[in-house]
């Protein structure tokens, strides 16, 4: 794998991002305002702010990336780094690493809203960017996977939207765990989005009802099976 | 070069459904210039491309560019080539300089190279003036030209064009085939066009094809030299013609009867006159050859 590769074509796919940098704010709106019902409301800010960090990381790695790539293909821009000396696995990695930069300005005004409203000190700051890191890798994995799976690219962006509903807005990643019944609090658990956050709670000491060691395996799980399914797919040929 | 720059031999390529998009294609190509691959909506100019560029592979046949077969050297085949892909788009949010210069860095070039290559091949292109605005403001004739200069910016040893002309105005088109004539000065530029007269003035080989198969190619003065009918006669589309006593062919420009010699001409001429049909003369160009062996015109 050769790096200057890698970062000419990361750059080649951050710099669209980079030209809307308030682009992210609207993605905001919705998380945000659960964040103030659930402060307002049972006082567990900091549970929910971890849970928009790792929806944005998770997010960005999958469901941008897998949308970036199938515009891509639509344009027939995928043609002309398939015919070049960039080979899939850094095409992928420069992906990945372009969805990490998108992740900076979103977290940045989190963490900013973390630090006023919830109190948050310098240091938790590596433990929570080693959470959104997490977040990222797994779900670059599964957006790599999810893309390489669709063969229509036209269809990457509605499944992106409802595996959104289903893996960040509807099981307890923005809302605290805890709202849930206790029986569902454990199955919710073995979501991946939902496991991240509860790694991200544990890591910063925010505490939780699942026990680490479950959402650490589960994560970790998660995280070798996506990877493991996003090496199998032939991202770039036929 | 000891290798020939494109070898292809009995190449089949079926889609689902059994689409056949090539049936037993055969060629080389030995030296570097223009070679043109023309032909009709779906005879298989797009999937020879992708063949050859490694983004499709072959049902049957064997298909060799620069000596490294495109499926088991598929590496050594990206590393020395550069494409314009049919009916694409640039990365809109991109300047056309960044596009250049960061498609050249993913291909690993140094920066102060692919600088040197972007700005070459922007001034080249006349894209020079609107470098730093953004692709999504510039015309569609204007995108194109930054794919374009994306591609030929690579210091590569065959550029495959697909249809790289379409949406380009005449100015725009000739200032592009100039390029192209510089550029194939030292490697091989492998272009398929709808156009025949851009195959006929630009190409040195024409290769035109029909429904996956070759059905014909050489030089655009051999292939014109091949042509029997030295004149074509164009009628309107709706021109009633089912009393006259000539072949009639049926193209996209109308309804054309050709005549091989200058008394053929004038018969058909004053046939025509006597009937009250409007019409028009020219000399046979190289659609005609093409329009003529699909037709089973001649031979």
């Amino acid at each position: 794998m050769r790096a200057s590769r890698v970062v000419g074509a990361a750059v080649f796919m951050t710099l669209s991002y980079m030209k809307e940098p308030l682009a992210f704010v609207s993605d905001l709106i919705i998380p945000l305002v659960i964040f103030m019902v659930v402060q307002l409301g049972t006082g567990r800010g900091m549970e929910s702010l971890l849970g928009i960090l790792v929806a944005v990381a998770w997010s960005s790695g999958g469901f941008a990336l897998a949308r970036k790539l199938a515009t891509y293909r639509v344009w027939r821009l995928m043609d002309i780094f398939v015919a070049s000396p960039l080979k899939p696995i850094e095409f992928a990695v420069a992906s990945a690493l372009a969805h990490l930069v998108v992740i900076i300005a979103p977290a940045t005004v989190v963490l900013a809203i973390m630090a006023l409203t919830v109190g948050v000190g310098p240091a938790s700051l590596p433990l929570i960017v080693i959470s959104i890191l997490l977040a990222w890798f797994a779900g670059t994995a599964f957006g790599l996977y999810v893309y390489g799976k669709l063969a229509d690219p036209m269809r990457v962006s509605s499944v992106a939207s409802l595996l959104n509903l289903l893996l960040i807005l509807l099981p307890p990643v923005i809302y605290p765990v805890s709202i849930l019944p206790p029986e569902l609090q454990l199955v919710s658990a073995l979501i991946p989005t939902v496991a991240l956050k509860l790694v991200a709670q544990h890591l910063v000491g925010v505490p939780t009802e699942v026990p680490f060691l479950m959402s650490a395996a589960v994560t970790v799980a998660y995280a070798v099976l996506f990877t493991t399914l996003a090496l199998r797919q032939r991202l770039t040929l036929e | 070069m000891n290798k020939p720059y494109i070898l292809v031999e009995e190449l089949v390529k079926v889609y689902q459904r059994d689409i056949v998009a090539l049936d037993g294609v055969s060629f080389s190509i030995e030296e570097k210039g223009i070679v043109g691959l023309v032909g009709p909506n779906g005879a298989g100019k797009t999937t020879l491309i992708k063949i050859l560029t490694t983004l499709t592979r072959p049902t049957r046949g064997k298909a060799v560019v620069l000596g490294y077969d495109v499926e088991r050297d598929y590496e050594e085949v990206r590393s020395k080539v550069s494409l314009v892909p049919q009916d694409a788009s640039p990365e809109l949010y991109l300047t056309p300089y960044e596009h250049v210069y960061w498609y050249l860095r993913s291909r690993g070039m140094p920066k102060s190279v692919a600088d040197k290559l972007a700005r070459e091949a922007l001034e080249a292109l006349g894209l020079w003036e609107v470098r730093n605005r953004v692709c999504a403001k510039l015309s569609g004739g204007t995108r194109q030209r930054v794919l374009i200069a994306s591609a030929l910016a690579v210091p590569a040893e065959v550029y495959f064009l697909d249809e790289p002309t379409v949406g380009l105005d005449p100015i725009a088109r000739r200032e592009v085939w100039k390029v192209l004539r510089e550029v194939a000065k030292n490697s091989l530029v492998f272009l398929t066009t709808h156009y025949m007269e851009e195959a006929e003035s630009l190409s040195d080989l024409v290769i035109m094809i029909n429904k996956g198969r070759i059905v014909e190619m050489g030089g655009p003065r051999d292939l014109l030299g091949k042509v029997r009918h030295k004149y074509r006669v164009v009628l309107d589309r709706n021109a009633d013609t089912g009393s006259l006593g000539f072949r009639v062919v049926e193209s996209e420009d109308g309804k054309i009867i050709y005549a091989e010699s200058e008394g053929e001409l004038s018969e058909i001429v004053s046939e025509l006159a006597k009937m009250g049909l409007n019409f028009s003369v020219r000399a046979t160009s190289l659609e005609d050859l093409f329009i003529m062996r699909v037709s089973g015109y001649e031979g």
